[in-house]
Order: C-alpha cells, then structure tokens, then sequence
C-alpha cells in the first residue's frame, strides 16, 4: 500500500538532518525546488550508473543514459516487477529449467543414473543438479528485465541461506526459491518468513524437521532423540532479531520448544502435533500458554518479523547491500522507520533508501567491492554477453560465491574484507581476461557488436573510439592510470584484435571496475 | 614477435616490473634454511582411523566391524603388535622404524557434532565459533609474507580465512592468472596488469599487486624445483607441489592440504583401498620429494571426526567421533603411539558406538605448532580460545 504523506514527512526529516547539503543544480529558481535527490530531477548518467549499479546487476550498454532521463519511472517500475515484461528473463530459465522440477524426480533421477552407471552416474547427476540449480538464479540474475527483484531475490537467498550440500536440501532448493523466495522478494517480510519457516530446504537445512518432543515412552523416546536448537537459534541470529538482538539462551530453548513438530514428510511441510511440545514457553517476555499447537508457532514467527530488533537488523543489512559497507546511520534511520510504518514492507523499504540524500552521497559511490556474483553479472551484462550453459556456476564456484551452497547458515559476506583474498583477485583477473578472450566458460559476446575493429578507421581514431567505448562500459568511468595504462598497451600489438583482448582484459580487470 | 617489448620498463610500473624481470627473481628467493614448516593435510568427509591404523591386537574390531576387519586382513601391516598400517600405508613404515612417524589413536574436536560442515567448520576455527582461522591467527602472531600461509588445493580453507595474507597453489602447483595463454602472451598480459595496478592503495589495488607479484614468485620457484616423483592422483599431486613449495624456501611455515574422498558410508573396503595407497604413496613422495630437509618440516593428518566402530548395512561406517591422524617429520618423537588407546568395547564407547577422544585435535595441533614453529602458550591460546593446552609430548624437545 501506498503511503506518500508518511514517506513525504520522512523525506522532509531527512532533509532536515542530512548535513550534507542537497546537490546543486546548474540554474536554479525561485519557483523550483532544489532537487534532494536525482529521482526528482537533474539526474547525470553518472546517477543512473549508481543507482543501477546497486539496485540491479550492473548497466547494459547505453541503459544509463536511457534510466538517467527517467529515474523515478524506472525505480517505480522496478519495485512492481509484475508488471515489466520479461521475455529475455524467461528465455533465461529455459536451458536449465529442469532444475524446477518437483524434488520427488529430481531425487528419482538421481537414483536413475545410480542404477545405470553407480556411483559415477550418481555423483555426475548431483553435480549436473547443482549446476543447474545454480543457474536458475545465475541466468535471470543477468538477463532478466525484473532487475531490482533479482537483487533483492539474491539477497533473500543469501539472508535465508540453505546449502545444496546437505542432504536432500539438494532436492529442495530450488523450489524453496521459487515458492518462498521469489513470490516475496519485494512484498512482506512477516510472508516470507513464515514461507521460509515452512519450506522443507529449511527444516532439513536447519535440523527443526529432527528436532522434537517425545511423549515419555514413544518411540522416538526411546530413541533418545530430542530438541535441536539449530533453526531456533539462526531463526533469531540471522533471520530476524541480529545476534545484539537481546535475547538470552533460554529464548533460543523456548523457540526450539514452540517449533517442534514443524517437520517434513515425503519432501512437503507437515506439522507433526504428536511430536510437538504442548507444553507453556516465554519468548522475548512473551508468553505462550500450554496446548498452542501449530498456531503458536505462527504467532512466534509474527512476534519476530515485527520485533523493533528485526526491522534494525534486516534494514542494516538491507542499507550494507544496497548503499555501503558500512551504512550512514541516517539511511538505516529511515528504512527503520518506513519498516515499523509498514509492518516490514520490502518495496516500501527500498524506495525509501533510494530516495534518502545518503544513498546518493558521494562518499558511497563508488565504493562497494563487488561480490564474485556481482563482478561476473555485471561484466557479462555490460558487454551484452549472452549465458548458454553452466559454464558461469563453475566459474562462480571457483570465485567462492556461487548460489546455494555457502559453506555456513549466515551466507555470503556482503562487504569487502570477505572478497579481497590474492586468490580471487587473481580469479577476478581471469574472469576478465576470459571476457575479453572470448573464453568465459558458459558466455557468448559478440565483442565485433560492442567493440567493433578498426575497419578502414585510423588506429589512432579506432583506439580513442575503444577507450571511449570501455570508459562507457565500466560504471564510474576509467580512472586516468587505467586509461593511460590501456592507451599504452594497445598501442603495442600489431593487430587490432590482440590490442582489443588487452583493452577489454585491462579495463575489466581494473580497480574502477571491481567496485560498484 | 608480435608483441612489443618497448616501454616495458618505462613508466609509473617501472618499479615493479623490474622485480618481475626473470633474473632478479632469485633475490625473492633467497634460501632462508632457518624456516621450519607445518603441513596440515586435511582429510574431508570424516576418515576411518579404525581403518587407517588398524588396532589388530584388539579382539574387539573383529567383532565390531566383521567383513571390514577381513577384508583388512593379511595384508596389514603391523607396528607394535598391537596397532598396523592399512597396506596401503606400507611406504610409510622406513619412517616408522627411523623413528620419524608417530600415531595419535583417539584424536577428535572435543564437543563438535557430527555434521560434517559444523565439525570441519569449528576444527578451522579453532574449537570456537569466529570469522577467522586458527591458522590465520597463527600468522598474525608471527612476522610473516605473502608465502608465510600457502593453501594447496580449489580454494582458501576456512584456517586460513582471515586478515592477514594467505595463497592458495592448486594442487598441480599452477598459480597465476592466463595459465592457458601461449608464453609470450602471457607475459604482455601479466606486464599489462602489473601496470595496471602499479598506482592506487585501495583495498582491491593492493591485494592484486600482492597476488600478482606472489604469484610470479612462486611460479618461478616452483620452476626450478622440479618434481622428482609423480604418485597417482590428486593427494599425490597436492604433496608434491607442498613438497617443492618447501624446497623452493618460500619461507612457508604453514602449508594446508585439502583432500577429499573419505566419506565411506558405503563399500567402504574397496574405496578406502584406494584412498590408502593413493595417500601412502602421497606422504612417501613427499618425504622422498624433501630429503634432508623434512628434518625441518612436520606433516599431520586430520579430520573432522571419525566413523563408528561398528560397521553399517551397506560395507561402510557412518559418522563417528574420534579418529586417528599420523604425525611425519624430522622433529616428531616418532615409532610411538602417542596418546592413550580408549579400547573397543561398547562400555569404553562414545554414546556406544564410536571411538572416544582420548586427544583433542587442539593438543595435537598445538604440539605440532609448538614443535616445529615454537609457537609459545600465549599464542596457542589465541589459535584454539577457551582450551588450555595439553602437551603430548608428540615432537622432540
């Protein structure tokens, strides 16, 4: 819902507060009011740059000068994905679209190719499984027109983590972004928490679907199987409330208490009342009498989406995406407070970033080190490469972040320190120098379209034309020792297109280019 | 030539690119004899010490575990009467007798689950939850270069995550970015991107002009410290190129290797065969590959738990608690079973069905560090937090 006298009164805070003052225009009047940002006017190509830059992955060529013309239709389009239309997204899917396939035969197929070829069949099923499923985000994330939407379902995928690496999560990952992720990317937080908290993939992922209250002398008494605090804990953690979000060890026990008999049967949720505690629990202050059965699990569930931790947390690490690292605390201020207005509406959240003064500010651009995701979306997107195969999920298993299988619950790290190893600046190195070289495993460039050769030009007017060219490409523009440095070693080779592969492998490869 | 050399060493790159020159590379590698090493050879997916060292004299693993004790059977290869090697592990017994190799029986993470990904999770981290390694923390404590940490294998394992510098060789010993581009090419590109990050002290620009410089270093000295040996398969591979790392005197200290193929729920036999000879082969090449100088180095196998004592319904074992790990070197106070044995019987059992811990991976750890890297308590205390060290007496004083 449409809030526009709440966000107007938050604008006009902000606007008070920001000490930073608003951006200058060139003329202005009496009549018209500054611009606080460049949604509202003025905008450069150099701010749709940064606002696509953070809010999809990375321009296409031309598309900023384009978006720069009519940013707050863009961003508004954006925040209704619904209505974009996306063949080219759709296309996307095609080749890997198996990987969506019911987990019952996905599973089936597994067991197939075991049958026929044992355990060699078996494990190159799984991988051909992984890789696929891995390609399902990896291919809309690049090609699709939704942009915003596939940001934001990277960034519940990576909030809400499961591994393709444990067990029959394998099975279900996929379909847990489809039916938990996807439909609430961008609607409301307490929906897709309660999405997440039933889907299989994270009962499994996270033990809740082992973790019960045995009645004295059942069988699973007898087994000794007991309570799991696993998902009570990450429910908390790294779901809702943050690990400074005040509460105590035996609130992680009365969680796992409420949550028991949340379980999994034949690959589907099914609440398991004989396993569950009947039993009364506190969370939080909050009391829960004895007999809630399923219902208070729910209850629970609404009592963290809606927790003033939560919606500190969540916007934190919202602001840590989408503005910088380290967030200006007044951004965070104001996504806090469109949250508690709206009971955690995402789009409502987003837009309010956007349109705060910091999110524009210049100490931000510029300065985010791209993930490996964001680094190899964003070349591919700004060459026009076309994706074919699963090529890209093995290059992004190499650089360490591809979809679905971070190696721990709190998922990827989404600031720097975590992406600045010399083992990746190398691979980052290669990323481009494969771009250039027509090598990318899994991508199609028609490098002779962007960057086309000399063709009857002067060398010296064709290199100018390229660097021009890749100034365009790269969003913040070369640097002077980048372009002197590509200017330098294209003049070297003989032929043009070996001056090129140097031009493209320098300029994706350059420090501009590895921030966003 | 197609490729122009001019301007090579003009320019704001100059600097650097004349440290890249092929002759002034041996001024990087300058012997250091005083650097001791540490190799750490991770055994992923939990390994069977009940198969590995086999404890023969103990009438209990017959009877726990009947086809795969068979099948062990005669061709084990025996130590002390009451503990063997898995035959595959035969190459290892000239260290034994020299007194170069110990055993560690019942070695585990006391507390650690038996979830693969949480147990090698908190064994990296040192034995409690942390954004950083034990073996990165271990660096910090110590003055230390880019080639101080080496990880050997796809990627930087979880020990080595962290502030300070680590490498990753892949286990053929390739480093480097354009490995598959044609050698003059190859050079241009590389002195293309020395350029390119010669200037700028942001956080991206001084970690690619790192890699990039470490990557030539190592490069070059992995040149000219051929392998003498070639074992099949990866583990081989991955020993050899840590063995040459070492040779080549990088000043490496610390040396991770990962391996695989060691979670046997099934046809266990069969695959640990494999797995064995492949890993005896290995850790020989290695000792062979090092000559004199593994007197400076030691080598210790770990995993993240063990399997159960009893074998399951499919020729295999299912997760455990402890294993065992073998401990090689110069330094190792060897042809001994360091560590009590807590025995076989269902009373002596975890929870009745695994291998107690008698040693806890810290300890182990820590005596090897302690060892051959003197590192003090202090330190060991900042590695592995909220464990107090237990000396084992594993290493010569």
């Amino acid at each position: 819902m449409e809030q526009p006298e709440l966000l107007a009164g938050l604008a006009a805070a902000a606007l008070a507060a920001c000490s930073k003052p608003a951006k200058p225009v060139a003329t202005p009047t009496a009549s018209a009011p500054v611009p606080r940002t460049p949604l509202e006017g003025g905008a450069t190509p150099r701010d749709a740059v940064h606002m696509l830059s953070r809010l999809s992955f990375g321009p296409r060529p031309g598309e900023a000068d384009v978006v720069s013309h009519n940013m707050s239709g863009w961003l508004e389009e954006q925040l209704a994905p619904q209505t974009i239309h996306d063949p080219r997204g759709a296309a996307a899917l095609v080749p890997f679209e198996d990987a969506l396939a019911p987990s019952d035969q996905l599973e089936e197929a597994v067991a197939e190719a075991a049958a026929e070829d044992g355990k060699r069949g078996k494990q190159q099923e799984r991988r051909d499984l992984l890789l696929d499923t891995q390609m399902t985000a990896v291919a809309r994330h690049i090609a699709s027109e939704r942009q915003l939407f596939e940001v934001m379902t990277d960034f519940w995928t990576n909030h809400f983590s499961v591994s393709l690496q444990k067990g029959k999560v394998r099975f279900l990952a996929a379909d847990f972004v489809e039916r938990t992720i996807r439909p609430n990317a961008l609607g409301s937080f307490v929906d897709l928490l309660k999405a997440t908290a039933r889907h299989p993939a994270m009962l499994l992922y996270l033990d809740n679907a082992e973790s019960v209250a045995p009645k004295p002398g059942s069988k699973q008494a007898q087994k000794g199987r007991g309570l799991n605090e696993n998902y009570a804990r990450e429910l908390m953690e790294l779901h809702t409330l943050g690990v400074d979000g005040g509460y105590t060890q035996q609130d992680v026990v009365e969680v796992a208490r409420v949550l028991t008999g949340w379980s999994v049967q034949d690959g589907e949720y099914m609440f398991r009342s004989r396993l569950h505690d009947d039993g009364e629990k506190t969370v939080l202050g909050t009391h829960f009498p004895a007999g809630g059965d399923e219902r208070e699990g729910v209850r629970l569930l609404e009592l963290l989406a809606t927790h003033p931790a939560t919606a500190h947390h969540v916007c934190t690490r919202l602001c840590m995406r989408l503005v910088a690292d380290s967030p200006p605390p007044g951004v965070v201020t104001d996504a806090v407070a469109v949250w508690t207005a709206t009971s955690g509406n995402i789009a409502q959240v987003i837009r309010a970033i956007v349109r705060s003064p910091a999110f524009w500010d210049n100490s931000v651009r510029n300065t985010k080190v791209k993930s490996p995701l964001e680094l190899v979306a964003s070349a591919v997107r700004a060459v026009g490469g076309h994706v074919d195969d699963v090529g890209l999920a093995k290059v992004l298993n190499k650089l360490g972040q591809a979809p679905l299988v971070a190696p721990a619950p709190t998922g990827y790290a989404d600031s720097a320190a975590a992406w600045l190893s010399t083992a990746s600046t190398l691979e980052r190195m290669d990323v481009a120098l494969g771009l250039a070289s027509g090598k990318l495993p899994g991508v199609t460039v028609d490098l002779d379209h962007v960057l086309p050769l000399p063709d009857g030009r002067s060398l010296t007017v064709w290199r100018d034309a390229t660097l021009a060219t890749l100034d365009a490409m790269i969003p913040g523009g070369l640097g002077d020792h980048t372009r002197a440095t590509i200017s330098d070693w294209m003049a070297r080779p003989k032929q043009p297109e070996q001056a090129r592969t140097l031009a493209v492998a320098l300029a994706f490869a350059s420090p501009e280019f590895q921030r966003q | 030539m197609t490729w122009s050399r001019r301007g090579f060493f003009a320019g704001a790159g100059a600097g650097l690119a004349t440290l890249f020159a092929r002759g002034a590379l041996r001024a990087f590698a300058a012997p250091d004899a005083s650097t001791k090493t540490v190799v750490v050879l991770m055994q992923r997916g939990a390994c069977d010490g009940l198969a590995m060292i086999p404890p023969h004299g103990d009438p209990e693993l017959g009877r726990a575990r009947p086809s795969l004790a068979t099948a062990l059977g005669a061709n084990l290869v025996d130590l002390d009467g009451q503990f063997g090697l898995h035959a595959g592990l035969a190459p290892l017994l000239d260290h034994w007798t020299a007194g170069r190799l110990a055993i560690v029986p019942a070695v585990g993470l006391t507390g650690a689950s038996r979830s693969h990904f949480e147990a090698q999770d908190l064994l990296e981290q040192g034995g409690a939850p942390s954004d950083t390694g034990w073996a990165n923390r271990a660096i910090a404590h110590r003055a230390h270069t880019d080639t101080t940490a080496i990880a050997v294998g796809n990627s930087l394992p979880r020990a080595l995550a962290g502030d300070q510098p680590a490498l990753v060789v892949e286990q053929s010993g390739e480093i480097g970015v354009a490995r598959k581009t044609q050698p003059k090419k190859r050079d241009a590109i590389i002195a293309a991107l020395t350029d390119l990050y010669a200037q700028g002290d942001d956080p991206f620009t001084s970690t690619a002009r790192r890699a990039l410089a470490s990557a030539q270093r190592i490069e070059a000295a992995l040149a000219a410290q051929p392998a003498a040996t070639k074992p099949q398969g990866p583990i081989g591979q991955a020993l050899v190129t840590a063995a040459r790392l070492i040779r080549a005197r990088l000043g490496a200290e610390l040396i991770v290797v990962d391996t695989g193929g060691w979670d046997t729920h099934t046809a266990e036999s069969q695959r640990l065969d494999r797995q064995f000879h492949m890993l005896g082969d290995a850790i020989a090449a290695f000792a062979t590959e090092l000559g004199d100088q593994l007197a400076d180095v030691t080598l210790v196998t770990i995993s993240e738990f063990g399997r159960t004592v009893r074998e399951n319904g499919t020729g295999g074992t299912d997760h455990g608690t402890a294993t065992m790990s073998l401990v090689l070197g110069g330094a190792v106070h060897g042809k001994r079973i360091v560590g009590a044995w807590p025995g076989l019987t269902t009373d002596k059992l975890f929870e009745g069905r695994d291998l107690a811990i008698t040693t806890d991976s810290r300890d182990l750890l820590g005596d090897v560090l302690a060892g051959t890297l003197a590192v003090d308590s202090p330190t060991l205390a900042a590695l592995f937090p909220d464990h107090a060290h237990k000396p084992l007496g594993l290493m010569r004083a």
